[in-house]
């Protein structure tokens, strides 16, 4: 499970950085053409010749070929980027709610970025599903990996639990971050209905006591 | 000297720029272009450009998710 977390992660960091790298990329063919514009705006108002060599371009032509130049390799590099930022968004949307047997009858589902209505409906619905054809008792809900819940991502958390305690499945939240604790607690949010414990192996010590409970006890020989 | 403005609203970046650039042929010296664009990179590629284009970037408001800049030519 570390390894699809991890998995998930990195695909979401290079998300981000060949968004920002796509984003600095437009942004220098948008400042390429707007040199070109105030080009022709100098050509128009016939003062080019005083005003060209405060710029890099030497000359219209020269401006021209290096323009070309840069938009093709841009456009180039930019396909390339789309490419990898459409397979890593596949990578990504399979990965961010990854439904694991950890044990028998215990599924986990480590929660990674932010849950918004749309993310949590997908959750919903994954984990419930899941449920259903494991015959799940147990599920540990782990939000290590998100960094910010509010009111709402608190209210999809208990929304999630409580569905799944109709389904006669016992649900634990682990993971929960310092500052998301604090965060908690400042909002009001109220988790005193469910279990919460601090790590993924707390969560699943307490599944498997509760097994234990919940098992016949054997009869005494006399 | 002339005032004009631009509505870049809806537009991600760099779209809002490039409108910004299409404008320059008509704008003359002293002159003030107004935009507003509601993309979250707006203010900082603004910015860029006018320190390249060496344009002055005499004001910069927001009003919720927009933002309206002032640009002197």
């Amino acid at each position: 499970m570390m390894r699809e977390l991890d998995q998930s992660r990195a695909a979401l960091a290079e998300a981000r950085r060949l968004e920002e790298a796509f984003h600095t990329s437009s942004m220098d063919v948008a400042l390429v053409i707007s040199e070109c514009f105030q080009a022709l705006a100098e050509v128009r108002q016939g003062n080019l010749d005083a005003q060209v060599s405060e710029h890099v371009l030497t000359s219209p032509d020269e401006l021209l070929a290096n323009f070309g130049k840069l938009l093709n390799d841009t456009i180039k590099d930019l396909k390339v980027q789309m490419d990898l930022v459409k397979r890593q968004a596949l990578a990504i949307q399979e990965l961010s709610t990854p439904v694991l047997q950890i044990w028998n009858d215990v599924l986990a589902l480590p929660v990674i970025g932010t849950v918004d209505t749309r993310r949590a409906a997908e959750i919903m619905e994954r984990l419930l599903a899941e449920v259903v054809i494991r015959k799940s008792k147990f599920v540990i809900l782990d939000i290590t990996g998100v960094e910010i819940v509010d009111t709402k991502t608190a209210d999809h958390f208990l929304k999630l639990i409580k569905a799944a305690a109709l389904l006669g499945t016992k649900c634990i939240l682990t993971g929960i971050r310092p500052a998301v604790a604090q965060t908690l607690v400042e909002i009001g949010v109220d988790l005193s209905s469910i279990t919460t414990l601090r790590d993924l192996q707390a969560g699943l010590r307490e599944c498997l006591q509760d097994m234990q409970k919940s098992r016949p006890k054997e009869p005494v020989a006399h | 000297m002339a005032e004009k403005s631009i509505d870049a609203k809806g537009l991600r970046c760099p779209q809002p720029v490039l409108k910004i650039a299409a404008k320059l042929p008509e704008m003359k010296a002293g002159d003030i272009l107004i935009v507003e664009a509601d993309c979250p990179t707006f203010e900082d590629d603004v910015r860029k450009w006018c320190d390249r284009m060496k344009k002055t970037l005499l004001a910069v408001n927001t009003v919720g998710s927009a933002k309206t800049v002032r640009i002197q030519f």
